[in-house]
C-alpha cells in the first residue's frame, strides 16, 4: 500500500486490545485508536493518562501485556519494515548529541537547504553539532525529520513544545501538507494548535480512549475548562 | 532495514559510543598475549567479555534515549548490539591471532 511521493494511497493504522501494567497499576485498557492517511488524529488527555505509553506501544518501543497494532488489517509486530512504516517523535531529545545536523538530514534522506528555506530563523548551519543547538532548535530539527522523512505513519509526542510561535505555524502547515501523504497521530497539551491540524480527536482517561468531536467534548471530559477556553480566546483577540 | 551502506554507517556511529575504551583494552590485552603467549588467553577472554558487558550496561544507561534515533531508521536494539559487539569481538580475535603469529 505504501506509495510515498506519488499520489498517496490510503493506509490505516489501528491499535486496540492494548493492556499495559506498570507493577500493579493498570496504565492502558480498552483502547481503540485509528489513524489514516489524509487525516490528522489527536490523542489528548491529562498528564499521566497513558498517551505516551500508547504511542510507545504502537511504535514497538514498549512491550504491553497484550496489544494489537495493525496496518491495513495486518499485524505489524512481526513486520521487519515496522520501523520504516512508522516514525516516532518522542517527548525527549533523541538525536545523538555528537552528530552534526547534516549527518542527521543525510540519515533521514532530507534536504537541509529546504529546511533552511522553510525556517529562515533557524540560526544554525549544516555543520553545527546537535549539542550546540538550543532546546527549541533541537526540537524543531527532531519534529521536522520525523514528519518529513519517508513513512506511512508518524507519531508525534508533543511536537510543538519548546518551538517558537513563528516556527510552530510553519510546522502546522507542514503537518497539514504531510497528512495527505501519511497518517499523523499527535499528542500535545497545546490543544489549540492540535485542533487546528487534526480532524479526529481521541480523549484518554483512566487508560481508555474515547472518540470525540469538538472542543466542547474536551470540556465535558474534563481535559480543559471553560475558563481555559475563554482565556485562550481572549488572548487570541 | 535501511540499505547496506547506510546500515554500516549507522552501526559505525553507534559503535563509536564504546569503541575507544573497548579498542584500547583490546590493544592492552593483545600486548599481554604478545608478551606471555597464548597461555594468558583463558584469563584475558573472560576479562574482555566482562568489560564489554560493563560497557553495554553503561551505554544502555547513559544513551538509552538515542535508541529511538536508530529505531526510526530501521535498526532496533538487538541489531545495533549484535552488529557492534560482533565487530568488536572480530577486532579482538584478529589482534590476538596477530599477536600469536608475531
Amino acid at each position: 500500500m505504501y506509495s510515498y511521493g506519488e499520489s498517496a494511497l490510503k493506509n490505516i493504522l489501528e491499535a486496540d486490545s492494548v493492556i499495559l501494567h506498570f507493577g500493579l497499576r493498570k496504565i492502558l485498557q480498552d483502547i481503540y485508536v485509528k489513524c489514516e492517511t489524509g487525516l490528522g488524529t489527536a490523542l489528548m488527555g491529562r498528564n499521566g493518562c497513558g498517551k505516551t505509553s500508547l504511542l510507545r506501544v504502537i511504535f514497538g518501543e514498549l512491550g504491553a501485556t497484550d496489544s494489537s497494532v495493525r496496518i491495513n488489517g495486518e499485524s505489524v509486530f512481526n513486520s521487519k519494515r515496522r520501523y520504516q512504516r512508522i516514525k516516532y517523535l518522542p517527548q525527549f531529545n533523541f538525536i545523538p548529541q555528537s552528530f552534526r545536523v547534516r549527518d542527521v538530514f543525510q540519515d533521514f534522506n532530507l534536504d537541509f537547504e529546504k529546511f533552511k528555506t522553510l525556517f529562515p530563523n533557524a540560526a544554525f548551519e549544516a555543520h553545527t553539532r546537535i549539542r550546540d543547538l538550543s532546546g527549541g532548535q533541537q526540537r524543531l530539527v527532531e519534529a521536522y525529520i520525523i514528519l518529513m522523512s519517508e513513512s506511512e505513519f508518524c507519531l508525534l509526542d508533543e511536537p510543538f513544545t519548546q518551538i517558537s510561535p513563528v516556527d510552530t505555524e510553519v510546522l502546522k502547515n507542514l503537518i497539514l501538507t504531510e497528512k495527505h501523504n501519511k497518517g499523523i497521530l499527535i499528542s500535545d497539551h497545546l490543544y489549540r494548535d492540535v485542533l487546528e491540524v487534526c480532524d479526529v480527536f481521541y480523549v484518554m482517561n483512566n487508560g481508555t480512549t474515547r472518540l470525540r468531536n469538538s472542543e466542547q467534548d474536551l470540556i465535558n471530559e474534563g481535559y480543559i475548562t471553560k475558563a481555559t477556553r475563554f482565556s485562550r480566546d481572549s488572548a487570541g483577540n | 532495514m535501511p540499505n547496506p551502506l547506510k546500515t554500516f554507517r549507522l552501526i559505525r556511529q553507534f559503535y563509536k559510543l564504546f569503541a575507544l575504551p573497548s579498542i584500547l583494552l583490546t590493544v592492552i590485552l593483545t600486548g599481554f598475549v604478545f608478551q606471555y603467549g597464548l597461555s594468558v588467553v583463558e584469563v584475558i577472554v573472560p576479562f574482555k567479555l566482562i568489560t564489554l558487558a560493563l560497557l553495554v550496561f553503561y551505554v544502555e544507561l547513559q544513551r538509552r534515549d538515542e535508541f529511538v534515533y536508530y529505531r526510526n531508521l530501521g535498526l532496533d536494539r538487538k541489531q545495533l548490539w549484535g552488529y557492534s559487539i560482533s565487530l568488536d569481538l572480530v577486532v579482538f580475535i584478529l589482534c590476538i591471532l596477530m599477536a600469536k603469529v608475531l
